[in-house]
């Protein structure tokens, strides 16, 4: 019996979705068949899904890029943003995110957010790969790239733990933002991202005021 | 000294003896001269020659005033050198003419003091002569004051003194004698009048000696007899007396007294014909003379006279009167204006120490108000220089800032450029490099005749892909933004200028000079420069169009200003401040500057700065 599959795989680079099709296409299961459907951008994207709810055909995997240009509304700002859009109206599909961001705050955000079926890193990523992910989320999900996992394991393993704001205030610092235009970022005052780093300081043993220490200290961990 | 004296003196006795009045007047002159020629001489002789001209004029002219001024004269010297009897023979000198010009009281205060000085001095014929001459004097004077007791106090003082006197000086005596008697005559004490004068006319040598003194003697002798009404003798005695007289000098000077008196006794008796007779002599006489006598005489022939002759008499009388009084009020003026000159240039002189002060306090205040101008003034020059630097700085600082602001754009230019680079090399060539290689990867295990001409397919996309990295490398490369930032500035400057002062401008930019390689003081400096020269032409040049360039040749800057306006002399222009900026700006970065200009053709500014 035919397994039929519908795919969304929204990208904004035409190149990468014919990567993903060729892969698929040539390590697809012979009983399966795919349905992929393609959208370039965020607008493209909601269109499918509201298509697919509406006629009851609903996607069975969704292949989301983080990056991608915002939505003309404004609503849709990223990938991230279309994954937990596609969780409310799709409740049983399936999601891959891939991603060029290796970033252990995007990583560790989306997991928190999203909880993908699968999680690639562009990068790292090969065809095989790609296949068996694809099978597995399927099958038996999730499957979890080995930057992500080994980036999970770095969390979990070590004891420190770090709020949501202080892993933006750390990612920030490490994009080279500066301490004083964090409060535009976080919408908290200054005098409370300095008691933020002072924490963070503390947590990760660094004596000195620089932030380069202090994000040294914090990629060593994983947390950046 | 002595010689000099002596030789003064010599003269003075001479002229005294045999002098006329002609030959007087010589002496006085010569005298004069030797005072005249003796300044810085010693002032003994220098007063006692004062003195002694004094004397001429008071004995032998009737310039009464002149004594009195060499009198004063002398009396001033001798006060100094305080030699006391040459002082009080001055005194005495004074004192008669006070005493001959009827300022009684004067010469009273001065004889006193005269007298007071020779109190001081023992008691030779010298001083004694002297305060008899002097005692004689105080009783003249009282007799005037009509103070007869007085008067005759000082006359017997005179004669006690005179008969102390070694020598004959019986005439001495009898003078004084005469002068005591006429104060008696006067005191209505004929009796004793007449005894003295009987005593002077005892001596029978006197008519032979001095006839004129015998003559006046006896006559005042008659006169005595005529007050006392004895008639007996009269007027023979008078007659007698006329005729010595006018033996000794025809109708002289004496006569008139005697003329007078027959004029009086006539009139008594009601014979006016010859009243008449004697009393126009005694006019006539008189007239020569102009003084008292005449007065007399006047008064006299009025009572004499009658009707309208006796009217006329009395106003001549009254007229005379008055103008002898005006003349005795100017002279006694005229002494106090002699004596006051003295006290007036002695006023004077601390009138002078006075204004000499003053003058010292108003230069010293000038000065130190002049020096205290000067201060300020230099104060503010320094000032005003100091607020100049400033102001300079200030504008270089502006000038620093404006570029270091661009630098600063640029910098973020440069960021932002490095930010679409990144993000291209991320989104685009990355993503098609991830693309194509998942592609290749899939096809990898695929031989069939398909897949190898799909893997063309994604081998010629990786060529294009190389040449978009070329290409991003390339846009790497070109640092599209370096060095443009000076010459940003100028042009935003000669734009911004050239609207507000409504003037075509044009840049031309040479590229091959390295603006990043120039110091920034020199980069100020153009820039003020240029700025300086664009006001100068809005102010001054009225032009349509400037053209501003900038050349590099052998390594110098040439900067170019060239306007189309009315030009100007530039020998006449040096001084003003604007380009005397331009040319202390130009000498600091070791560049030089040249002006050229024709009338109506317009300015060319060109300066020449080394890069290094």
């Amino acid at each position: 019996m035919n397994q039929k599959i519908k795919i969304l795989m929204i990208d904004d680079h035409p190149m990468i979705i014919e990567g993903y099709q060729n892969t698929l296409l040539f390590t697809k299961k012979e009983n399966q068949v795919l349905e992929i459907d393609i959208a370039n951008n965020c607008d493209e994207a909601i269109a499918f899904m509201d298509k697919a709810v509406e006629k009851e055909t609903p996607y069975h995997v969704l292949f989301v890029d983080i990056s991608l240009p915002p939505s003309k509304d404004g609503l849709m700002t990223s990938g991230e943003d279309l994954a937990s859009y596609a969780r409310k109206v799709l409740p049983n599909a399936k999601i891959i995110i891939l991603t060029m961001f290796n970033e252990s705050f995007r990583i560790h955000n989306i997991i928190k957010t999203i909880d993908p079926e699968g999680f690639l890193i562009k990068s790292d990523l090969t065809s095989s790969e790609l296949a068996s992910a694809f099978q597995a989320v399927l099958n038996n999900p999730p499957f979890y790239s080995g930057t992500v996992n080994s980036f999970i394991r770095k969390a979990i393993s070590s004891d420190i733990v770090i709020d949501e704001k202080n892993r933006k205030i750390l990612h920030l610092l490490s994009q080279g933002v500066k301490t004083k235009n964090l409060v535009q970022h976080l919408d908290i005052s200054l005098s409370a991202i300095e008691k933020r780093k002072k924490q963070l300081r503390e947590i990760f043993e660094v004596n000195d005021g620089q932030d380069e220490t202090l994000l040294n200290a914090a990629r060593d961990r994983g947390f950046v | 000294m002595k010689f000099k004296l002596f030789y003064i003196l010599v003269i003075g006795i001479i002229s005294c003896t045999f002098g006329q009045h002609k030959s007087d007047l010589e002496k006085i002159d010569s005298l004069k001269k030797y005072v005249y020629n003796s300044k810085g001489q010693d002032s003994t002789s220098l007063a006692t020659a004062n003195y002694n001209i004094a004397e001429y004029y008071r004995k032998t002219t009737p310039f009464a005033d002149s004594a009195f001024f060499y009198y004063h004269k002398a009396e001033k010297i001798f006060k100094q050198l305080n030699t006391k009897y040459e002082l009080a023979l001055t005194l005495y000198g004074i004192a008669v003419i006070q005493k001959n010009e009827k300022d009684f009281i004067g010469s009273e205060v001065t004889s006193i003091e005269a007298l007071t000085l020779l109190e001081y001095l023992n008691e030779n014929d010298n001083v004694i002569n002297l305060k008899s001459f002097i005692y004689n004097n105080l009783g003249i004077v009282f007799r005037e004051l009509e103070q007869y007791q007085e008067s005759l106090n000082y006359f017997n003082k005179c004669i006690e003194l005179k008969r102390k006197l070694k020598g004959d000086n019986r005439l001495n005596i009898d003078t004084s004698i005469n002068n005591l008697a006429n104060t008696l005559k006067k005191a209505n004490q004929f009796e004793l009048a007449k005894k003295y004068y009987s005593q002077i006319l005892a001596n029978k040598n006197l008519i032979r000696e001095r006839p004129d003194i015998y003559a006046l003697v006896l006559d005042n002798y008659a006169n005595t007899l005529y007050l006392s009404k004895q008639y007996d003798e009269l007027p023979e005695l008078y007659f007698k007396a006329l005729k010595i007289s006018d033996s000794v000098e025809f109708r002289g000077y004496n006569s008139i007294i005697i003329n007078q008196h027959l004029a009086e006794y006539y009139n008594d008796f009601g014979e006016k014909e010859r009243a008449k007779y004697y009393g126009y002599t005694a006019k006539t006489i008189s007239e020569k003379y102009h003084n008292d006598d005449l007065l007399k005489s006047l008064l006299l022939l009025s009572n004499i006279e009658a009707g309208d002759a006796a009217a006329n008499h009395l106003k001549e009388y009254i007229k005379l009167n008055d103008s002898l009084q005006k003349n005795e009020r100017i002279i006694r003026n005229k002494f106090a204006r002699i004596r006051f000159e003295t006290s007036q240039i002695e006023q004077e002189n601390i009138q002078f120490a006075k204004e000499r002060m003053w003058l010292l306090i108003i230069s010293v205040v000038l000065i130190i108000a002049s020096f205290l101008l000067y201060l300020v003034i230099n104060q503010r020059n320094k000032n005003k220089e100091l607020q100049f630097i400033q102001a300079q700085q200030e504008t270089n600082e502006e000038i620093y800032n404006l570029m270091l602001s661009q630098n600063e754009s640029i910098e973020e230019a440069r960021g932002l450029e490095k930010k679409r680079i990144s993000q291209e090399l991320h989104d685009g060539i990355l993503g098609r490099l991830f693309g194509t290689r998942l592609s290749l990867d899939s096809l990898n295990l695929n031989n069939s005749e398909e897949a190898i001409k799909t893997r063309g397919h994604y081998i010629n996309e990786l060529q294009v892909i190389e040449q978009d990295i070329r290409k991003v490398s390339h846009e790497l490369n070109t640092d599209f933004i370096s060095g443009s930032g000076f010459i940003d500035i100028i042009r935003t400057l000669i734009e911004t200028q050239a609207t507000v002062y409504k003037i075509d401008s044009n840049l031309k930019h040479d590229d091959t000079i390295d603006w990043d390689e120039i110091t920034n003081k020199k980069k100020i400096h153009i820039y003020r420069i240029i700025q300086e020269s664009l006001h100068n032409i809005y102010k001054h040049a009225n032009a349509q169009q400037v053209n501003i360039s900038f050349q590099l040749i052998n390594d110098v800057i040439c900067l170019s200003i060239v306007d189309d306006g009315s030009g100007f002399d530039v020998n006449k222009a040096k001084s003003g401040i604007g380009l005397k900026n331009m040319n202390t700006r130009i000498s600091e970065i070791n560049g030089t500057i040249a002006i050229t200009s024709e009338k109506d053709s317009g300015t060319t500014v060109t300066i020449k700065v080394p890069i290094t």
